[in-house]
């Protein structure tokens, strides 16, 4: 297994915004994190990049036992996109690819030829529109070939246009560099679309997780499906 | 391989100080608060070309002298710039506009979600924010040195500096520098002038690191140096006075003394160090520790 956790919990206060979460990834997957507001996809997507400890349970990646998930082969776009508004786009991925080591400026031009922000990479980013955010945020995710790509409502902000632009890219970058991707969404038809794994939540807690494939029976939808676990 | 893993360590603090550094020079603020300390010693050397200050400084020290000439040059703009205008507020404003938002700004535009999912060492990364407030405190300082020093120099020229304890708030020395002696005891209330602000910086550091809203770092500091002041100057507080950093902002006073107190001198700044190093402390226990929610 590429990566999971086992009885992975995080307590704020008296409350567990999650508990018991055995999750599991194989490598390639396109993991679909599904769950109404407050199901701990948040906490789970902040846990796996090291910005929340949990409080009990551990991380096994790649084999190897983690109280924290060693962050070299990760990259994630977390919520809202949020850049240094002074700088432009070209200078906030040079700064996030520094932090990683990342020197493939033709990597970055491509991505941002890809993304549809190449014209527009030496402009300030307060002066982005909100779905020309969520493509950088998207860009400083893909930029450095990571293992695992974690994305948080990717698509938020973006026109029905861009939507299918992000999703055939994540396919290319999955198909074509192996990357496996965890994507957290309340676009249900985009999951289904995308994913071949899917995880659902509800209340900090794992109601059905496996492939698409096995889950669903015959004729149903994961619309159906998901409300049937979340109801 | 230790070797290549610290190699590799020390490369990544270069890299967190060189874009800290970078980030903090590419913001307005930053400017704004280089203008605000080029200010002050820019509006007393104006005052101070339209009015010559002797008259007003003989009336305050009444009869007990009889000033001759003027005391105006280089060296009065300068303390008049430090005394009158800077160490207890002024300064201390102008660190909180920058050193406030240095963490909780990041925090708050979720620039620091995005930073520390990668593979970036948090107490690194917080080192290179501390480095870079440094920075800014010290250059506050080196402008305020250029600017009131300097150019109260080139348009008032050298002198003697004439200095009363009294209108420093202190007790009631007093005191005639030559022109050299001014010169090196100026330069040591801007050293000692450094370590009190560097304190406020620190302090203001500390919340920054543990506050999610920029403005509280910005405006706790400035609000909690007051009120350790005006608790200070009550009597029945006078046992908790040793304690309070507030009481020890006043150190560079004393190098200005015809004696010079070093022993009172040093326990002041040992104090201010040793505050200073709380919050240090405090910032990078807490911070390293802390989950990012926002």
């Amino acid at each position: 297994m590429f990566l999971m956790t086992e009885g992975l919990g995080k307590r704020y206060g008296k409350h567990w915004a999650v508990s018991g979460v055995n999750l599991q990834v194989e490598k390639g997957d396109i993991l679909g994190l599904l769950g109404p507001n407050g199901a701990g996809k948040s906490t789970i997507i902040r846990i796996l990049t090291g910005l929340v400890q949990p409080s009990e349970g551990i991380i096994k990646y790649k084999g190897r036992e983690y109280r924290k998930v060693p962050r070299e082969n990760i990259r994630a776009l977390i919520e809202v996109p949020a850049f240094y508004e002074y700088l432009s786009g070209w200078e906030n991925l040079k700064i996030f690819g520094q932090l990683s080591g990342v020197k493939d400026e033709d990597r970055l031009e491509d991505i941002l030829h890809k993304l549809g922000l190449y014209e527009r990479r030496h402009d300030k980013v307060k002066t982005y529109s909100q779905g020309m955010k969520q493509r950088l945020g998207i860009a400083q995710a893909i930029m450095d070939k990571a293992e695992l790509v974690i994305l948080d409502e990717p698509t938020n902000g973006l026109d029905p246009k861009g939507i299918r632009e992000i999703r055939e890219l994540i396919r290319d970058l999955n198909r074509t560099e192996g990357i496996t991707f965890i994507i957290s969404s309340h676009l249900l038809l985009e999951i289904e679309g995308l994913c071949n794994r899917i995880v659902i939540l509800q209340e900090g807690k794992i109601r059905a997780q496996g492939l698409i494939g096995e889950l669903l029976e015959p004729g149903q939808s994961l619309e159906d499906f998901f409300i049937a676990r979340t109801s | 391989m230790p070797g290549l893993h610290k190699g590799k360590e020390d490369k990544m603090v270069w890299t967190l100080i060189n874009i800290e550094i970078s980030k903090m020079f590419r913001k307005p603020r930053t400017y704004l608060g280089f203008i605000g300390a080029a200010i002050i010693p820019l509006t007393v050397i104006i005052i101070f070309s339209y009015k010559d200050p002797t008259s007003f400084v003989a009336k305050i020290l009444g009869e007990m002298f009889t000033l001759s000439g003027s005391i105006l040059n280089g060296y009065l703009v300068s303390l008049v710039t430090i005394n009158h205008a800077s160490i207890n507020f002024f300064l201390p404003v102008l660190v909180v506009l920058v050193v406030g938002e240095i963490v909780a700004g990041e925090e708050q535009e979720g620039t620091l979600r995005l930073i520390l999912s990668r593979p970036v060492n948090r107490a690194y990364f917080l080192l290179s924010k501390l480095i870079s407030a440094l920075i800014y405190t010290f250059l506050l300082v080196l402008i305020m040195v250029i600017v009131g020093l300097g150019g109260g120099l080139l348009v008032f020229d050298k002198g003697s500096l004439l200095v009363s304890g009294l209108l420093l708030g202190d007790e009631g020395w007093f005191n005639i520098l030559n022109s050299a002696e001014a010169m090196r005891r100026l330069l040591m209330v801007y050293g000692g002038a450094f370590l009190v602000i560097l304190t406020i910086t620190f302090m203001c550091f500390f919340l920054s690191s543990i506050l999610k809203n920029p403005i509280g770092a910005m405006i706790f500091p400035l609000i909690l140096v007051i009120f350790l002041q005006i608790i200070s100057s009550f009597p029945f507080f006078s046992e908790i006075k040793p304690y309070l950093f507030t009481t020890y902002m006043d150190l560079w006073v004393d190098i200005l003394a015809p004696e010079i107190p070093w022993k009172d001198i040093l326990n002041s700044g040992l104090i201010l160090l040793s505050h200073s190093l709380l919050f240090i402390i405090g910032s990078f226990y807490y911070f390293t520790r802390k989950d990012i929610l926002s």
